[in-house]
């Protein structure tokens, strides 16, 4: 197949998009209302949402750490250990909420855009490797300070439990708004 | 604190400058800007919408064309033409014309695919769009090369795509290279390199 025959189909598609009769008045209208957000949008809010969440989380934190039934010297450990977690959490969230905030879709060149979308993509990843063992060092502590009471014991374990599958859900929603730039399709990388 | 008379005129000059830099714009560009310097838009809120609609209703064939391309479901496709909707709004009070209509289109297009497209492999396939979205109004149409255009603009990978897109629509390698950031001899390259691309793929359609 020639060039002219490529040419010649693209121009038979352009035909075919340009009779399309899909109302755009709805599209335009929800536009104009702006009430819908674009996905990246969503996920520059949701980011902002967990870092501000997180610092409220310290607060609330060390306000319930007073009613676990544990020693002192672990309570204190654990409230701290928690502290740090909610914080790099939080710092981390915000750091991928304002690179996300830097890109100008209607003026920044496609290989800019991509390359911040893949480098956030890469450091949620980075940072997610980073609050799994800190998360899993606070769980430690908590187990160990409450090894003689198995009811605090069972908690922890629901806790561990419900946590998991919140963050695995969490993590599946921001994956989704993200473009796939995944080992075998990398293919934005112009530079 | 009242501004000093160098403060006046520094402003004045600033204020003649943007006129002029405005009045410029207006003359060489075929279509008006829409952003002025001075008054912030020189545009009504009501003429604004008017002008976002003309720019839709014209380019609808071209935002219809790259949603469709990076789209891999019908859902995925109807999102991308909303967000790309949305974000051509959004950019409409940055927009001063100095670019030609069809290629801040196309960057808005093509930011918003690159941003937002989600890749899901269990709709990963080399088979288009064509039956499940409902793309071809006319039934005489070739549905066929539809078909086949689809097949191989899709066996090529997403930058490659993009590219091919552009010169598909005959635009020149500069402003190729400045919708997607590249020097222009590099998008030659790879254009070259596609086209080559491409004419084996054909080959297997054969």
């Amino acid at each position: 197949m020639s060039y002219k025959k490529i040419k010649e189909m693209w121009e038979n598609s352009n035909k075919n998009f340009l009779h399309n009769n899909q109302n755009f008045d709805s599209m335009i209208k929800t536009a104009i209302d702006g009430k819908k957000q674009t996905a990246l949008a969503q996920l520059i809010k949701r980011y902002q949402m967990f870092s501000r969440l997180s610092i409220v989380c310290i607060f609330t934190g060390a306000g319930m750490f007073k009613y676990l039934d544990l020693p002192m010297n672990i309570r204190i450990l654990t409230l701290l250990a928690f502290a740090i977690y909610l914080s790099t959490a939080g710092i981390m969230d915000y750091w991928l909420y304002s690179k996300l905030s830097e890109i100008d879709i209607a003026n920044m060149k496609v290989s800019t855009v991509s390359s911040i979308i893949g480098k956030c993509r890469k450091r949620h990843h980075q940072f997610m490797m980073i609050l799994i063992p800190m998360c899993m060092i606070i769980v430690g502590i908590i187990i160990f300070g409450s090894v003689n009471n198995k009811w605090a014991l069972g908690s922890v374990i629901c806790g561990v439990i419900g946590g998991i599958a919140i963050g695995a859900c969490q993590y599946m929603r921001f994956m989704k708004n993200y473009q796939t730039l995944s080992e075998e399709d990398n293919d934005y990388n112009f530079m | 604190m009242t501004p000093s008379y160098a403060e006046y005129r520094l402003h004045g000059i600033t204020y003649v400058l943007k006129w002029l830099r405005y009045a410029l714009i207006s003359l060489v560009s075929s279509e008006p800007p829409l952003y002025n310097p001075v008054h912030g838009s020189r545009f009504t809120i009501g003429s604004i919408e008017a002008r976002f609609i003309e720019i839709i209703n014209d380019n609808k064939a071209l935002i219809n064309k790259i949603c469709y391309f990076y789209a891999n479901s019908t859902d995925d496709f109807k999102d991308l033409q909303q967000d790309a909707i949305i974000n051509i709004w959004k950019g409409m009070s940055s927009y001063n014309g100095e670019s030609k209509t069809t290629t801040w289109i196309y960057r808005i297009c093509l930011n918003t695919c690159v941003s937002t497209w989600r890749k899901n492999k269990k709709f990963k396939s080399h088979s288009p769009l064509t039956h499940s979205i409902d793309i071809i109004d006319d039934p005489t149409e070739k549905d066929e090369q539809m078909e086949q255009l689809h097949y191989l603009i899709n066996c090529l990978n997403s930058s490659e795509k993009m590219l091919i897109m552009m010169w598909l629509d005959e635009m020149s390698y500069d402003e190729i290279a400045d919708v997607c950031g590249l020097n222009r001899n590099t998008v030659a390259t790879k254009i070259r390199r596609i086209k080559e691309k491409l004419y084996k793929l054909s080959q297997t359609l054969i």
